[in-house]
């Protein structure tokens, strides 16, 4: 293999040798960290993170942002723990889950498409009016002890593995697949790139703008599904302060906020690390004071690593 | 044409008739109530004993709902000041952003207090908060007797303690008072993170300390709404959650007293909890607004005096003179599942 060509590789994996290297470091001087149960407890940390991320990048490879997702999140749990306490049943509250979801990306899309508003405003009109909904329907209390059948995508286990865990897997497969595989997936692509020129093409660009965010919407909501389960409990608050991670994840993962470059698998190592980075100073009891200084300064030390890389892949051009 | 004293004695009384709504409306009293955020349970119950108070002793009260903003409390402040209201009585959301209201309010000569939270400048009259300390402390004993129970009489063991936002006053006060008991002994070992009172944090923080310390004794948390996270965090480690009494339990208390809390602890899931008396700040803050606004200065309690009411759960309270201000610190109590389904505790009261 060409010097270049391996540098590509590098570059185009570069979070998962940050992970590698942060990974081993730990092996070495964080103590229970290199178990297996750690791992899972990092892998079911990830997953609520994880599948909001999936969304949040489908917008971001369009060019957009989405900032309602963690009110989206905490609409469908609330949705979701009321309708199981007014007696219905189990798969009709999954169900309205998943719609509200729906419906807000479905707003958010109109908003953006049809009205024309910018998508940071459109998302940060739908993140305030529905993380207010959330609350006026709970008037702000903690639904809590849910059935067990609800609980199962949050707390449930298929064999050996958490279900969280199960869900992380496929919905990354599955996504990624549709994202380089599909028609859908590189027209996803072309808008982020260049809204005019994929518009010239034949795209009908508002269809796939509104279908991207109602999928965010979507995957926000069953995010919620998941959280209820795993914290057997629904509470307005849900999420809060979600959606900067959500970014953080993406982009430290190497997706544009320009739109058009990235890809799931990065993102997914973004989630990850941000993940590991909280359980190493968890499991280091790092002071309450200091734990975010120390979060931000390995987030800064992952993103220079990663900086490093890419001058030197010019340097090498 | 001549009147006759009829006619002027008719024109007097219905003068006086007709002039006393007014002279009542002005001396109706008008309080601002400036409410950080009302989504949470204890912040809705504060608001709601400061309303009904107010109801009870006439005085008409406008609310405003701050929404977790401190901008939109300071505009919800100068919107009550440009209203004319008497007095303003608030909830900091941030106690240093606020300051900037509450001298606006102080130059507009218009009196300002606060419940739960003090402010970092500007003039306060009065601050009623339960004792945050001495809350911390009664969970410091209770979590002691709990482990010396288990090692036979030795304090030892390893405790962990979720805290609520790092520097914020109330989270402080709570650290500042278990970690005063506590240190005394050295075999006790306390693990401190911040769970930014959050409950899927709280999840992730019990998962990571029991990963880390699977021979960990007891948890502490700042909030009851870390409880579902620390129930489930433990059952997604040890693959089941021993209840209050089960063999291998770890011991599970905290501050609040919020109607998850209460049944949460009725369920054996934890342990106990130290409870505020929320839903009674009002009671007590309102008749001390009315006769400041009547006698001035001299309607305040006295520093280092205790205030005693029979029957009243904030009683008895502790009237302090701290740098922020004068500030009562009301009564704090513990309560086990055997006491947790008292209807006279604020989180058993029904809303309405």
């Amino acid at each position: 293999m060409k010097r270049r060509e391996l540098l590509k590789l590098l570059l185009d994996n570069s979070v998962w040798i940050i992970i590698a290297i942060f990974f081993i470091l730990n092996a070495l001087f964080t103590p229970k960290f290199f178990t297996v149960l750690n791992f899972r407890n990092i892998l079911i940390h990830s997953s609520i993170l994880g599948i909001v991320v999936i969304g949040e990048s489908f917008c971001l490879l369009s060019g957009h942002l989405d900032l309602s997702v963690e009110s989206t999140l905490a609409l469908s749990a609330v949705l979701g723990a009321m309708s199981v306490k007014n007696a219905l049943p189990v798969p009709l509250a999954v169900c309205i889950m998943l719609a509200s979801g729906m419906l807000v990306g479905f707003a958010n899309g109109a908003l953006v498409r049809k009205l024309g508003l910018n998508a940071f405003v459109a998302t940060l009109i739908t993140y305030i009016g529905i993380r207010g909904t959330a609350l006026g329907i709970v008037e702000g209390k903690t639904i809590w002890n849910l059935p067990t059948s609800l609980c199962f995508f949050g707390a449930g286990t298929i064999g050996v593995f958490p279900v969280q865990i199960v869900l992380l897997a496929v919905l990354y497969l599955l996504f990624h697949a549709v994202l380089v595989y599909t028609r859908f997936g590189r027209h996803v692509y072309l808008v982020g790139d260049n809204q005019t020129a994929a518009r010239i093409s034949g795209i009908n660009v508002d269809r796939v703008v509104i279908t991207v965010f109602m999928l965010s919407g979507l995957l926000s909501a069953f995010a919620g599904l998941v959280m209820a389960g795993r914290l057997n409990s629904a509470s307005p608050l849900f999420g809060t302060g979600m959606v900067f991670e959500a970014m953080s994840a993406a982009i430290i993962g190497g997706i544009s906020l320009r739109g058009g470059i990235g890809s799931l698998s990065m993102a997914l190592g973004g989630v990850l690390l941000l993940s590991a980075i909280s359980n190493v100073l968890n499991l280091h009891a790092v002071s309450p004071y200091w734990i975010q200084t120390i979060r931000a300064l390995m987030i800064l030390f992952a993103v220079a690593l990663d900086s490093l890389k890419r001058r030197l892949m010019r340097y090498e051009e | 044409m001549r009147r006759s004293p009829l006619f002027w004695l008719l024109v007097l009384v219905g003068g006086i008739f007709l002039s006393l709504p007014v002279a009542f409306a002005q001396e109706k009293l008008i309080f601002g109530y400036s409410a950080p955020g009302l989504g949470d349970e204890g912040q809705w119950n504060i608001q709601k004993g400061f309303v009904d108070k107010c109801k009870e002793l006439g005085i008409e009260v406008i609310v405003t709902d701050a929404q977790q903003s401190a901008e939109k409390q300071n505009n919800d402040i100068e919107t009550l000041i440009a209203r004319g209201v008497h007095a303003i009585c608030a909830v900091p959301h941030d106690s240093a952003a606020i300051s900037i209201a509450v001298q606006k309010c102080n130059e507009a000569g218009i009196p300002f207090f606060t419940i739960d939270r003090g402010v970092t400048a500007g003039k306060v009259v009065l601050t009623v908060k339960a004792d945050n300390v001495k809350a911390g402390a009664i969970a410091g004993e209770v979590m002691l007797r709990l482990l010396q129970g288990k090692y036979n009489g030795i304090a030892k063991g390893k405790v962990l303690e979720i805290r609520g936002q790092p520097g914020q006053d109330v989270a402080e006060q709570r650290a500042q008072g278990f970690h005063q008991v506590l240190e005394k002994y050295p075999d006790i070992q306390i693990i401190s993170l911040p769970g930014y009172w959050n409950t899927e944090e709280g999840f992730k923080i019990t998962v990571d300390t029991l990963t880390a310390n699977p021979d960990l004794d007891g948890i502490y948390y700042h909030a009851d709404l870390y409880i579902p996270g620390i129930v489930e965090g433990i059952k997604a480690v040890k693959g089941e959650f021993a209840k209050v009494g089960e063999p291998g339990h770890i011991f599970i208390l905290g501050i609040d007293g919020n109607p998850a809390g209460l049944d949460q602890v009725e369920a054996k899931l934890a342990d106990g909890v130290v409870v505020q008396p929320l839903r009674d700040y009002g009671a007590l803050i309102v008749p001390i607004i009315v006769d400041y606004l009547k006698r001035g200065e001299e309607a305040l309690p006295k520093p280092g005096t205790v205030l005693v009411e029979e029957g009243a759960s904030w009683s008895p309270a502790m009237v302090v003179q701290t740098a922020a201000g004068l500030e009562i610190w009301t009564n704090v109590f513990y309560v086990d599942y055997l006491g947790a389904g008292d209807p006279n505790l604020w989180g058993n009261k029904p809303r309405e």
